[in-house]
């Protein structure tokens, strides 16, 4: 082949590849002209609103978004100034923080972004994220469950909106209970919660009558499966998280200490025979709905996989409220702390000013009325909209609306910090120490661990 | 006579480089064809390779990534003094003294076999090298499973015969050890191929004369094989030292958060860093540091071992 023909191609193919980069922002407000019956001319603007989510387009969550942005585009929802709002989405599914690292080089986030709760803390400290304080009415905002409202809010400023949440609690098996002598009665309510003594003592109790006894703590669940089931645990005994830079403080606090000495009977093997232990490793996630334990703390997806899959197991289950501190004199702590928080959407710096009113238009259907329906009957996420989470039928009774009552009932969320990953990690560690606290014998100190961690935490530095 | 000759192809559109000829014509269809790999090579491999040494003198992080600080030494020195980097690199240097000889002696033997073996020998040879074609990912869930505390094979069998169960990936004392088998299971195929092709290539003779010599099998082994493949093996012996000193994959997926630092390894304390964290400026140091200990090292052995042009 002659030089002369191949360098064209090679040029084309430079071209291509640099042309990877380009934002396509400059056509995100269009105008057209539509005449009216009397045969006036209008000039029509629309906005257009890019979307990045975290799924792809495969998955069950990915085909809900983009329903909810095809309705979306089909109700001819108009901005604050009467202009047309359109939405588009790019569904990135894992590359979503590639995508994010790349656009902060290059300037093209788009206008609303995927973020999971815990994240909001960073993204707003690193200035991706714009309030949406200003945009968003009292009213609007009293729409949501509290929680979507507090992981949302930083520093008393409104980030981010959430069309679903994924509360946690307590699955127990109702008739392996009842053959050890408890009856309905007797478990726990919101108002009257099981502890995690008696969730302990129940335990003992079946293992003595020689039932299965296991509960699945789900340890190491996803990325943020530690955070997300056990944070409560330290809000319930009264302690926090602290902030950034102060974490050490807080979680050697003799209350952080005293919620994360609940765990320690069940990690333990005290009153049991050689090989056995009171919480379940095995390989199988459908341990608890196939009947073979009587305990998991998990999330709600697991009500959806029982009425779907194993709808014969239905009535054999409950859900409890998740199980509360309870302090050396037996009493029971009145926080309510619950696992919660899924991904939210919050609008980006690279919104201009003068789509904002579209974007927040755009962001309030997302996260609206109906987005959190179609996400609750999709893949069985708590809708956040206080009117559906009243009225889902589904909600208003059994294990399904334990969850509801206690999302409605819930005071914390995971910790917000700028240094999250850190902190979720260093917490996933401690967890990690007292699962095996077998294996370092005499060496197991669980206080100076915690305080090893949480050093750490407060030693790496935040950028600014 | 020659002075004419040389005029004459420099007419016809040569160049010297170096001292080399070269045809102007043939030598710009050669980079038209190399063009496309050495632009792909440029911005995936040396242009961040670069760039993650330049970030190395920096406080980057990923979320301000375009609006970081010089701070010359300071990364470098906080790597030195790092705690954390410590324990990963005797997590990695424990990985590499375990696994290096195991996976090197495994390929040596399957290697040996297969050369011995006749019967079945495609079926053994698919079978060695089944591992390397699987991901690391799906090895990693596959041994995860059967080394379950509860109900993995392992242990079921261990319970069977009356042993008690092992928490192989749970116990920080047996989990690198696990994960060194494993490694060394997957990765043997794949050297094993290379030495096969190099005992293949020993020529029949050499064996003859010290068989006529009354040399014994393990004397054969000694005197002629081993010399035979001896640069084979200082080939296989690097490779395989670098690809230890980057193990990652496996403790990232079977102990996640790296067991209260009993499994965290230098290559997963740089991902961790960069992916979790963003600190990019901070995982690009200790990347840095890191690659200098690895060819450091790497030259060392390959200065020791000999294995250049050596027949």
């Amino acid at each position: 082949m002659k030089l002369s023909r191949l360098a064209p191609l090679a040029l084309v193919g430079l071209f291509a590849l640099t042309a990877c980069g380009g934002s396509g922002q400059s056509n995100d407000i269009q105008q057209s002209e539509s005449i009216d019956e009397q045969g006036s001319i209008h000039i029509v603007t629309t906005k257009i609103i890019n979307v990045w989510v975290h799924k792809s387009e495969s998955e069950d969550e990915g085909k809900i978004y983009k329903s909810i942005m095809e309705n979306f585009n089909q109700a001819g929802i108009v901005a604050a100034d009467g202009s047309r709002v359109q939405m588009t989405m790019e569904f990135l599914g894992t590359n979503i923080d590639t995508r994010i690292s790349a656009a902060l080089v290059t300037g093209g986030l788009p206008d609303i972004l995927a973020v999971d709760s815990s994240e909001v803390a960073g993204r707003v400290h690193y200035d991706i994220l714009k309030s949406i304080d200003d945009y968003v009415s009292a009213e609007e905002k009293s729409s949501y469950v509290d929680s979507v409202i507090d992981q949302g809010t930083i520093d008393g400023k409104l980030y981010t909106l959430s069309a679903m949440e994924a509360p946690g609690g307590l699955y127990y098996n109702k008739d392996m209970l009842k053959a050890v002598g408890y009856s309905d009665a007797d478990f726990g309510t919101i108002e009257n919660p099981w502890s995690w003594d008696d969730v302990h003592e129940a335990q003992k109790k079946l293992y003595a009558a020689n039932q299965p006894y296991q509960i699945n703590l789900h340890n190491g669940f996803g990325t943020d499966g530690d955070m997300y089931f056990y944070s409560p645990l330290i809000y319930s005994a009264g302690g926090d998280f602290g902030t950034d830079n102060h974490v050490k403080e807080a979680l050697t606090s003799p209350e952080a200490l005293a919620g994360l000495k609940e765990l320690e009977p069940f990690y333990g093997t005290e009153g049991l025979g050689s090989n056995e232990r009171w919480i379940y490793e095995g390989s199988n996630d459908l341990a608890f709905v196939q009947g073979q334990i009587p305990f998991s703390i998990y999330g709600p997806w697991d009500v959806t996989t029982i009425r779907n899959d194993y709808p014969q197991f239905a009535n054999s289950y409950g859900i409890m409220p998740y199980p509360v501190y309870e302090d050396a004199s037996g009493k029971k702590s009145g926080r309510v702390a619950i696992p919660c928080g899924s991904y939210a959407f919050g609008i980006t710096r690279d919104c201009r000013d003068e789509k904002m009113d579209a974007a927040v238009a755009a962001l309030l259907y997302l996260t609206g009325k109906e987005a959190s329906e179609e996400l609750y009957y999709g893949i069985g996420t708590y809708p956040t909209n206080k009117e559906s989470l009243a009225n889902i039928p589904e909600l208003k009774e059994g294990p399904a609306k334990v969850l509801a009552d206690s999302l409605n009932a819930n005071e914390y969320t995971r910790p917000k910090q700028i240094k999250y990953p850190q902190l979720r990690e260093a917490f996933g560690s401690i967890l990690t120490y007292m699962k095996n606290r077998a294996y370092y014998g005499n060496d197991y100190d669980l206080d100076g661990y915690v305080a090893q961690q949480a050093q750490i935490v407060d030693n790496d530095q935040i950028s600014n | 006579m020659e002075i004419e000759n040389i005029v004459d192809r420099r007419r016809k559109g040569h160049f010297r480089l170096f001292g080399t000829e070269y045809n102007i014509r043939e030598s710009l269809t050669a980079m038209g064809f190399m063009l496309p790999a050495v632009c792909l090579a440029i911005v995936f491999i040396f242009l961040p390779m670069v760039i993650s040494l330049a970030f190395a003198f920096t406080d980057a992080n990923m979320m301000t990534i375009a609006n970081f600080n010089w701070v010359g030494f300071d990364t470098i020195a906080r790597v030195f003094s790092d705690p954390r980097v410590a324990e990963a690199l005797r997590n990695t240097l424990y990985f590499v003294a375990g696994v290096m000889p195991l996976q090197f002696f495994a390929a040596l033997g399957l290697a040996l076999i297969l050369k011995h073996v006749s019967h079945g020998n495609k079926f053994l040879r698919w079978a060695f090298f089944c591992p390397v074609m699987l991901s690391l990912a799906v090895t990693s869930m596959l041994w995860m499973n059967l080394l379950n505390r509860q109900d993995g094979l392992i242990n079921t069998l261990l319970l069977a015969i009356g042993a008690s169960p092992v928490a192989f990936l749970e116990n920080p004392s047996t989990a690198m050890p696990c994960i060194i088998f494993i490694s060394a299971w997957q990765g043997a195929g794949y050297q094993m191929l290379i030495l096969l092709s190099a005992l293949q290539n020993i020529p029949k003779e050499q064996y003859e004369a010290a068989e006529i010599d009354k040399a014994s099998k393990w004397q054969q082994f000694l005197n002629v094989t081993l010399p035979g493949i001896k640069p084979t093996m200082v080939f296989v012996f690097i490779t395989m030292l670098i690809g230890a000193f980057r193990i990652c994959v496996q403790p990232m997926l079977m102990t996640p958060g790296g067991l209260n630092g009993a499994t965290m390894t230098m290559s997963y304390f740089i991902y961790n860093q960069a992916q979790e964290y963003g600190n990019f400026g901070y995982s690009s140091a200790v990347a840095l540091v890191y690659t200098f200990l690895i060819a450091t090292v790497s030259l060392l052995l390959r200065k020791v071992l000999g294995g250049d042009n050596q027949e």
